[in-house]
């Protein structure tokens, strides 16, 4: 039996080993070259090498943003909020307590000892923090500021990703108890789960942060030389001399000085020279002005932030879909392009780091070189966009109320906001897009709260040039009468009657700018007869237009702003600018959201069956009206554009209706359509443009003002050597006057006063050539008259271009 | 007299040698694996070996001592130490446990107090209660019959229960554990009838879980990580399963035939495994050698367990047949444990590899127990002897 028994016992030892040796198998075998590139990459010390960011240029390749090499200093995050005095405290107390001593001690005889070697570690760091100060003449008051942002950003971190854990293991364990099919247990509370689990340290809290950035180059090398680090090498042991140096508290353990870049914007401020000789009435001077102009250029570079958000890193995440690693992923501490060309190109900008690559058993050093960040050149003429951010200062009064421009809505003095865009005709380049006012970068660190209000209004942060809609007004007339000529809906050459209404027996309705109280003045009076495009455009007659805009009728109209570039119609080209902050508005035409109500005033009785009635389901789109379509004609009811929109459409027209979409960037292919414009249409329209700024009787020839002996008339354009056709426009804004208590403010008729905005939009060109060069939009925000108050700053304008040597 | 202490005759050709040769190349082996595990560069010779590989051989040879030591004495003297070994043993694992103990005494480790500072050394009194209560039970049960009864389990159940309830204490949960199947192992060739030990095991079997809820929290999640990482469950494999997990990627690392030298002591240098020359030498083993390292270690595993189960088959003597089969399970229990761990079928629960491991007092033990095995089995059967543990089931 014994013998037996034992063979029993010998077949029972071998029948354990089954399990470890399918396991064994399955280890080295089915997953050794998983686990093999695993083991080998842990013999990989990788070190990504920091790349330089490409620049921002304009036209003239002047640096509008670049990097500038500079050094960061790094620190463990242990030694940033103290902790590495506590380990280093506790390190020592076991060395000098032996092993085995050590093991014996209970946690508070521990802790008696670690206190008692505490005070000489938080005295190093309290030194080396000093030093740091010291060294890089920096204030300790910012190096401790500076500590407690990265200890608040981190402990932020670490607090949503354990979250994120802990939620991960719920869901885990909740899955688990479901497999279990046990009804009663619906919770994990039951599971004992250690917090342990889930609360391991983040890497953000066991790597290193840069507690200074962009330190200079003498600052970083009066910091010793052991802190410098050689880029290819692995940290070597720490040396004697710089555990010496740690010792004395003459060097922050753990630091070391890297190489970094500091983004630099030279043209954020500038100064700009400012003849006021050819400025309009009592502005008018024989000094020059020196204006400093700060931010021209912030909407539009936009700016880097020091902290990467998730989106970035779900934008671009270090391993790809393909598995490879993108070289251009997020690191915490990295700065991302923000807002403007710095945001919307910030792929591009960004670059590829270097790689090296340390084999740790062989030493062996593999690099991969970094890959520069691409240059982009604006098609902005930087200090073209200055002069005309100088030229809207209030400090000149061109965008100031002044007494002789007659604006009963707005109190003189009243500093207005103002936006100007200009547009290449030959090749569609955005030489100045400004918005005033702008903010600097200064503005975004210190005072946030003044920069971006909730407030489209008031707010510097809104692009008023490109991101902000508006009524166009009168401005549109010469594009709707080439589009209904084109169409077929109107002939060239027709002449339309104005007796101040369209509508014979409602002369309260669709009336003619000119027919007012008391003496409700037409233009058949005022010109001897029925008007001519030409003459309508000049005269900005608004009879004749609202003709066009019947004639085209709703579809037309909205297909016609539709090919000059305005509204969501996706076969709609539109500049693709990729600013990031301030969106690009995309204009609309006809098209009403459910959700804008519209105001009272735009409940206009037409005479015909209005959809919009107060029965009616009041916000489905609908389509535009007969009568909206009218009002389009003049540019009002519903369509809004942006002087970006304006200069385009002026551009095109100047190119005969060959449409170039317009482009920030030089290296942008040029993209054009045709709309197929009636070439007589256009001469016309230019003709009538050329009549309105040159005749003495167009709306954009001169402004009078009021000086102490009488009232005056001054021409508009006054730039020699330059050929000017425009057209004036005032907009109604929708809104109404009103005064400090808020009540409305009336007319001399009891009305209540509209707040318009005023434009003016040219093309200049070379006199003689008879060519237009370039399209200049203008658009003062409540300044009223388009003539008295854009009029004016488009001279100054042009008067910059031409100073710039374009014209 | 010297005749009756020190036996004369011997059986030279007995299968005991092949226990010696396997515990010779593990041991080998072993201080191999702890070289590789402490240092970056290969030894030239033995006096460039890492220090506590330099250790180990010196615990090597102290072991070989003892072994040809404990061969020497005659099989009665033995037993006759039995049950004051057993004694002396529970003697010291109570002296563990005295609280008043001063710690330059017993130094607790990892929380465990399982060690008595000697000085130079460090003895474990567990380690010696396996071998005294193999002794011991083998005493007993050399020529009892009442084992073949239910109740008759009891008794070896008590001179087990002692020192596993007193490790236990300590608390070192896998030392305890090892005594279940040596106990199992001798009243299985003790003739217990089957059915006995069947209930037994089975009682024990569902028994288990209900001992979850008094395991300490450490245990526990070791159980708990054990399970995450069958169910596929990576998030632990940086914490608790961090030791675990890391072992298995070593052992895969190691493929079929292994890692070269140089390579294979970077791999696991940079892969920061924790106890590597100890509880987890066995991943170090098959990074280096492989899939066929590990069979190797394994199969002189088995050759140790030949050697001593055909030494228990020609023994005669009951007292020589339950001593050899006692000791061999301990063996063959901590070597399959050691490797369930290693391999990721077992939770970690610091069982060291016989023979392979770094230690003093394991060395010492797995040697004295393949010397008394050579002992039994240098002893020539006697002309005369009834037969033991022939029952009829």
């Amino acid at each position: 039996m014994f013998h037996r028994r034992l063979a029993l016992l010998a077949g029972l030892m071998l029948i354990p080993a089954a399990l470890p040796a399918g396991r064994l198998l399955q280890l080295t075998i089915a997953k050794n070259e998983d686990l093999r590139a695993e083991a080998e990459s842990r013999l990989l010390d990788q070190r990504w090498q920091p790349t330089t960011r490409g620049r921002i240029l304009d036209r003239k390749d002047r640096v509008l943003a670049q990097d500038k090499p500079s050094f960061d200093v790094m620190v463990d995050y242990s030694v940033i909020t103290g902790q590495w005095a506590f380990a280093q405290a506790a390190r020592e107390a076991r060395r000098q307590a032996g092993g085995q001593t050590w093991r014996s001690l209970s946690p508070v005889q521990r802790e008696e000892r670690i206190q008692q070697l505490l005070p000489t570690y938080r005295k190093r760091l309290d030194d080396g923090w000093a030093a740091l100060a010291r060294a890089t003449e920096t204030p300790i008051e910012e190096i401790e500021a500076r500590r407690s942002d990265i200890m608040q950003q981190v402990s932020r971190a670490a607090s949503r990703v354990w979250e994120l854990r802990r939620q991960a293991r719920e869901d885990d364990l909740a899955r688990g108890l479901a497999l279990s099919g046990d009804p009663t247990i619906d919770t994990i509370d039951g599971l004992d789960v250690p917090i342990a689990e889930f609360e391991r340290p983040i890497r953000e809290q066991v790597s290193a942060h840069a507690v200074l950035r962009g330190i200079s180059d003498e600052a970083a090398f009066r910091l010793p030389p052991e802190v410098l680090e050689a880029p290819g090498l692995r940290s070597a042991r720490t040396s004697d001399a710089r555990r010496a140096a740690e010792a004395r508290g003459d060097i922050l353990p753990t630091l070391r000085v890297v190489d970094s870049a500091l983004r630099l914007y030279p043209m954020e401020a500038l100064s700009v020279e400012v003849p006021a000789d050819r400025f309009p009435g009592p502005l008018r001077s024989e000094q020059t002005a020196t204006i400093n102009v700060f931010g021209s250029l912030t909407q539009i570079v936009g700016w880097m932030r020091d902290r990467v958000f998730a989106e970035d890193e779900q934008r671009r995440p270090r391993i790809t879909a393909d598995g490879r690693v993108d070289r251009g992923f997020y690191m915490p501490g990295d700065s991302v392009g923000h807002w403007g060309i710095e945001g919307g190109h910030e792929d591009e900008l960004r670059g590829l780091r270097g790689l090296i690559t340390e084999q740790l058993d062989t030493s062996e050093i593999d690099t991969e070189p970094r890959t520069p960040g691409k240059d982009i050149k604006l098609t902005i003429d930087a200090n073209l966009q200055a002069r005309i951010a100088a030229l809207c200062s209030p400090d000149l009064g061109l965008t100031t109320v002044q007494p002789w421009q007659r604006n009963r809505a707005t109190p003189v003095g009243t500093n207005l906001n103002a936006a100007a865009v200009i547009v290449e005709v030959d090749t569609g380049d955005i030489l100045a897009m400004v918005s005033t006012p702008t903010f600097t970068l200064d503005d975004v660190r210190e005072r946030p709260e003044s920069v971006f209000i909730n407030d489209p209004i008031l707010s510097p942060a809104v692009n008023r040039a490109a991101g902000k809609p508006y009524a166009p007004g009168s401005i549109v007339k010469p594009l709707l009468f080439c589009a209904a000529v084109s169409a077929g809906v109107w002939e060239p050459d027709r002449r339309v009657a104005c007796n101040g209404h369209l509508l014979p027996d409602r002369p309260n309705l669709f009336r003619c700018w000119v027919f007012k109280p008391p003496f409700n003045t037409t233009h058949d009076a005022l010109l001897g007869g029925a008007l001519s495009a030409q003459e309508a455009l000049a005269v900005s007659c608004n009879i004749y237009f609202y003709q066009v805009g019947r004639a085209l009728g709703p579809d037309g109209v909205s297909e016609w702003y539709g090919r000059f570039g305005v509204g969501n119609d996706p076969r709609v080209a539109r500049p693709t600018l990729r600013l990031t902050g301030s969106p690009v508005f995309a204009g609309s035409a006809g098209a009403i959201s459910p959700d804008s109500p519209l105001s009272a005033d735009d409940q206009i009785e037409m005479g015909e069956p209005n959809a919009v009635t107060q029965t009616a389901p009041p916000r489905a789109r609908r389509g535009v009206t007969p009568s909206e379509a009218t009002l389009m004609g003049i540019g009002q009811g519903p369509v809004a554009w942006t002087p970006l929109h304006a200069a385009d459409a002026y551009a095109t027209l100047a190119r005969s209706g060959l449409r170039i979409v317009p482009r920030l960037r030089m290296d942008e292919p040029l993209r054009s359509i045709n709309l197929g414009l009636n070439p007589r249409s256009v001469a016309i329209a230019l003709e009538g443009l050329s009549k309105a700024v040159n005749d003495e009787r167009g709306t954009g020839h001169h402004i009078t003002v009021d000086w102490p002996d009488g009232a005056r008339r001054e021409n508009i354009f006054t730039a020699p050597g330059v050929q000017v056709w425009g057209k004036s426009g005032t907009a109604d804004s929708g809104q109404k006057a009103r005064d400090a208590q808020g009540r409305l403010l009336a007319d001399d008729r009891g009305q209540a006063i509209s707040l318009d905005h005023a434009w003016f939009v040219v093309l200049a060109g070379r006199a003689g050539e008879n060519r237009p060069r370039y399209a200049v939009a203008v658009l003062v925000e409540f300044g009223g008259s388009g003539g008295r108050i854009a009029g004016p700053l488009t001279n100054q304008i042009l008067l910059a271009l031409k100073a710039e040597g374009y014209l | 007299m010297f005749s009756s202490i020190i036996a004369t005759e011997r059986n030279w050709a007995n299968p005991a040698w092949l226990c010696v040769l396997a515990g010779l190349l593990l041991s080998i082996i072993g201080i191999y694996a702890i070289d590789i595990g402490e240092r970056t560069i290969a030894p030239a010779t033995a006096a460039d070996l890492a220090p506590v590989a330099a250790k180990q051989l010196v615990f090597l040879f102290v072991g070989l001592l003892a072994a040809g030591l404990l061969a020497l004495p005659h099989e009665r003297v033995i037993r006759f130490l039995a049950w004051p070994a057993m004694g002396v043993s529970i003697a010291l694992l109570i002296f563990l446990l005295i609280p008043a103990v001063p710690s330059w005494i017993v130094t607790p480790r990892n929380g465990v107090r399982g060690w008595i500072d000697l000085g130079p050394i460090d003895l474990q009194p567990g380690e010696f209660a396996k071998i005294a209560f193999v002794l011991a039970a083998a005493d007993y049960l050399r020529y009892r019959r009442t084992h073949r009864e239910f109740l008759g389990l009891l008794p070896p159940a008590l001179i087990a229960g002692v020192p596993i309830g007193l490790i236990f204490l300590q608390p070192d949960l896998g030392t305890a554990m090892l005594f279940v199947p040596s106990v199992f192992a001798m009243l299985l060739v003790a003739g217990a009838r089957l059915k006995h030990l069947a209930i037994v095991v089975l009682a024990a079997t569902l028994a288990a879980p209900m001992a979850y809820p008094f395991l300490k929290p450490y245990q526990q999640q070791r159980i708990l990580g054990l399970i995450a990482q069958v169910r596929g469950d990576q998030h632990a494999r940086d914490d608790m399963n961090y030791q675990a997990y890391t072992a298995q990627m070593l052992i895969g690392a190691g493929g079929t035939t292994g890692i070269p030298d140089a390579k294979s002591r970077a791999v696991i240098r940079f892969a920061r495994l924790p106890e590597r020359h100890n509880d987890m030498i066995f991943a170090v083993v098959v990074n280096r050698f492989g899939l066929l390292g590990g069979l190797a270690v394994a199969g002189l595993y088995m050759l140790w367990l030949a050697g001593a189960l055909l030494s228990a088959a020609l023994c005669k003597d009951p007292f020589g047949r339950l001593t050899i089969v006692g000791l061999s399970a301990f063996i063959a229990a901590q070597a399959a444990i050691n490797i369930g761990m290693n391999v990721g079928v077992l939770p970690i629960v610091g069982l060291t590899l016989p023979f392979v491991s770094y230690g003093g007092s394991s060395m010492l033990v797995v040697w004295i127990m393949t010397g008394l095995t050579l002992s039994i089995a240098l002893r020539p059967p006697p002309r005369m002897a009834r037969p033991s543990f022939e029952f009829r089931d």
